[in-house]
């Protein structure tokens, strides 16, 4: 059983490692929810897989312990609420740099941050310290930055 | 007062952020915002120096939560390492609030700038004061959601792109200590840190055990930045707001090097070799990487970012000596980091504002800021580590430490933060160079830059200063701290009780209805 279990987490974490590695933000989003199954999975092997009852005292013993479950489960809600946060950044960079694809986020430690090269692709959602479209003028200059603001 | 009296001390500070974070949910106005903002921060402080004053004769402070016992529940423990991270992350807290505050940004701040830095603060004092490994997970969790929402809040396009490489790198991170603290579980039966310590006292040098340890290196390291999975930090902090990179640059990389001393002094102390091989490698490549990494950059936060990632090199060196005079020094060189690293991002800030630019490269600033050259000048000294600075005072500690422990290793390790430290002072002198010395060029203009704003330079670096001129109960303090580390037997006395811990038999037999 144990064999079964270290067979099945070993191909749910290179299945979320190739997701990971991508290029593509949901596929990388789908891998850390794999990478976050198997490791659930790794708790509840190690603590040993036996048939034996629930930790419901009104069942005859001997009882399973109930501390890797409980680990489990908090693991559970912070892996969903992680996930949640990350799929909205994922929806945020695809309205404001308007690709599905970490290329669209350049690298920036070689690159002038501050240069203008953002093309919107849905110009209902700015993001909220750029002015709106029809605010802006043509011959108005680059937004300043964060850091630059007069 | 006995400890027992002060059983609810420990969870003051992880209490009053976390209320104060959701009552700033409110959409009060700016005035009460800011006044609930600074007052909450002022509060925590008082918690924190409450805490460093009640664990400074080495008693070890213990809330149960529930009123559970040590093993069994969630203890919020602190003894004098915890309360002193305590206190920095409420000091860096303080100024991160104030420089937001002097700081109006409406728009991050209607999508509650302020409450998401006081669920961050809760964070960070959680992750310092709870005596629980899964707890520990449980508190990286809550520092971290606030990190990434704070990290993406604003959405610019910069922002986005860091944050999301930011915050994948720390999911990662955060499957493997939770598969780690499954392995510790499975190993040790128990989560809980002083038990783990007597039950892996109980086993002497066991490989399973040092395995866990390293699984938990590799985890710290990411969080902490250490060289090979450091290569987030230098991109996501300068595209922070101002104020929020400052906390986050002082104190959540400390988080990191906090559960590795936490983890390889008081719990897994038995079979110390590799992990300590690992860290001083790391380290002292870290140091180098972060130094180079300075001198190659143009902006202001980002230089700092990378300075940033040596000064957590220089930690895990000391740490990794394994001696306790190392670790008195590394204790020092925590309160010298968190506190130059604030000091360095609050004087970038008033800088980037005073020349409407993110690039050092202005020139002849002296003349309109001298107070503020005067400022930076202190705290590129104890970058570097020179004379008269604290940071000399805890770089010769660790240096000292590192010769006297002699191994080949500790000796490259030596050299190599020698030559980081030099390389640090040339960065420094760049940034001296571009920014304030020469003759200034009309062409460029000058703005002017709020008091309230240039206060928290001058605050946070009368405080790098303070750390100089009281070197000495400094370093007493980090004596007593490395001395408790070095001998966990009190920590574990201090939260199991004396009686040796019974495990009650399961029930077998079904009870009646």
């Amino acid at each position: 059983m144990e064999t079964l279990f270290a067979v099945i987490i070993g191909l749910l974490v290179a299945a979320g490692v190739f997701l990971v590695l991508s290029r593509v933000i949901v596929r990388v989003v789908l891998g850390l929810t794999f990478i976050s199954y198997a490791a659930n999975l790794a708790i509840l092997t190690v603590a040993g897989l036996r048939e034996v009852s629930p930790p419901l005292l009104t069942l005859p013993g001997p009882y399973m312990d109930p501390l890797p479950q409980a680990l489990i489960l908090t693991a559970i809600v912070i892996g969903f609420a992680t996930t949640a946060l990350l799929l909205t950044v994922a929806l945020r960079a695809y309205q404001v740099a308007g690709h599905d694809d970490v290329e669209a986020f350049g690298d920036n430690l070689a690159r002038d941050p501050d240069a203008h090269d953002g093309s919107f692709a849905d110009p209902e959602h700015q993001s909220p310290d750029r002015p709106d479209v029809e605010d802006m003028q043509d011959d108005e200059p680059a937004p300043a930055p964060a850091g630059g603001r007069p | 007062m006995t400890p027992a009296d002060l059983a609810w001390l420990p969870l003051a500070p992880i209490l009053a952020p976390l209320g104060l974070g959701v009552l700033l949910l409110y959409p009060w106005r700016r005035p009460v915002r800011v006044g609930l903002a600074l007052a909450g921060a002022f509060a925590v402080l008082l918690f924190a120096a409450s805490l460093v004053a009640a664990t400074s004769g080495g008693a070890v402070l213990v809330s149960s939560l529930g009123g559970w016992p040590a093993p069994f529940g969630i203890v919020m423990t602190a003894d004098r390492l915890g309360a002193w991270m305590s206190l920095l992350a409420a000091v860096s807290g303080v100024l991160a609030v104030w420089q937001a505050a002097a700081d109006p940004d409406p728009v991050r701040e209607k999508h509650h700038l302020f409450g998401l830095l006081f669920f961050l603060f809760a964070g960070v004092q959680l992750s310092f004061l709870t005596g629980d490994l899964f707890n520990l997970f449980v508190a990286f969790e809550v520092m971290l959601v606030a990190s990434y929402a704070l990290a993406v809040l604003g959405s610019t396009r910069e922002q986005l792109r860091e944050g999301f490489r930011y915050i994948v790198m720390n999911l990662v991170a955060s499957a493997l200590l939770v598969v780690t603290c499954g392995l510790a579980y499975g190993v040790l039966g128990t989560l809980n840190f002083a038990h783990l310590a007597q039950r892996s006292a109980e086993l002497g040098p066991n490989t399973t055990v040092t395995a866990v340890g390293v699984l938990l290196l590799i985890v710290f390291a990411a969080k902490g930045a250490l060289f090979p999975l450091g290569f987030w930090l230098p991109g996501t902090y300068p595209a922070l707001p101002p104020a929020v990179g400052a906390f986050f640059a002082a104190v959540l990389t400390k988080v990191g090097i906090y559960a590795l001393i936490r983890v390889f002094t008081t719990v897994f102390n038995q079979d110390p070799t590799l992990p300590n091989t690992l860290l001083l490698g790391l380290g002292a490549v870290t140091m180098l990487f972060g130094a180079f990494g300075a001198v190659s950059q143009r902006e202001w936060r980002r230089i700092f970012s990378f300075t940033v990632i040596s000064s957590v090199g220089y930690l895990a060196f000391g740490l990794g000596l394994g001696t306790p005079e190392a670790l008195r020094a590394s204790v020092a060189y925590l309160a010298v980091s968190v506190l130059v690293t604030a000091a360095l991002f609050a004087i970038a800030a008033v800088a980037e504002r005073a020349a409407g630019s993110r690039l050092v490269a202005v020139r002849g600033m002296l003349d309109f800021m001298p107070l503020l050259a005067a400022c930076f000048l202190l705290c590129a000294l104890t970058v570097a580590g020179l004379p008269p600075s604290g940071g000399f005072v805890a770089k010769y500690a660790l240096v000292r430490a590192g010769l006297a422990q002699g191994s080949p290793l500790a000796l490259a390790a030596v050299f190599s933060a020698l030559l980081a430290s030099l390389i640090l002072l040339y960065a420094m002198l760049g940034v001296w160079r571009g920014f304030f010395w020469g003759k200034h060029l009309v062409m460029f203009p000058v703005y002017r830059v709020p008091f309230a704003l240039r206060a928290v330079a001058y605050a946070a670096t009368a405080l790098v200063a303070g750390l100089t001129l009281f070197a000495g109960p400094l370093l007493g303090w980090a004596d007593a701290t490395a001395a408790e580390l070095s001998e966990p037997g009190q920590y574990i006395r201090g939260v199991l009780g004396d009686e040796p811990i019974v495990i009650p038999p399961p029930p077998t037999v079904p009870e009646e209805p």
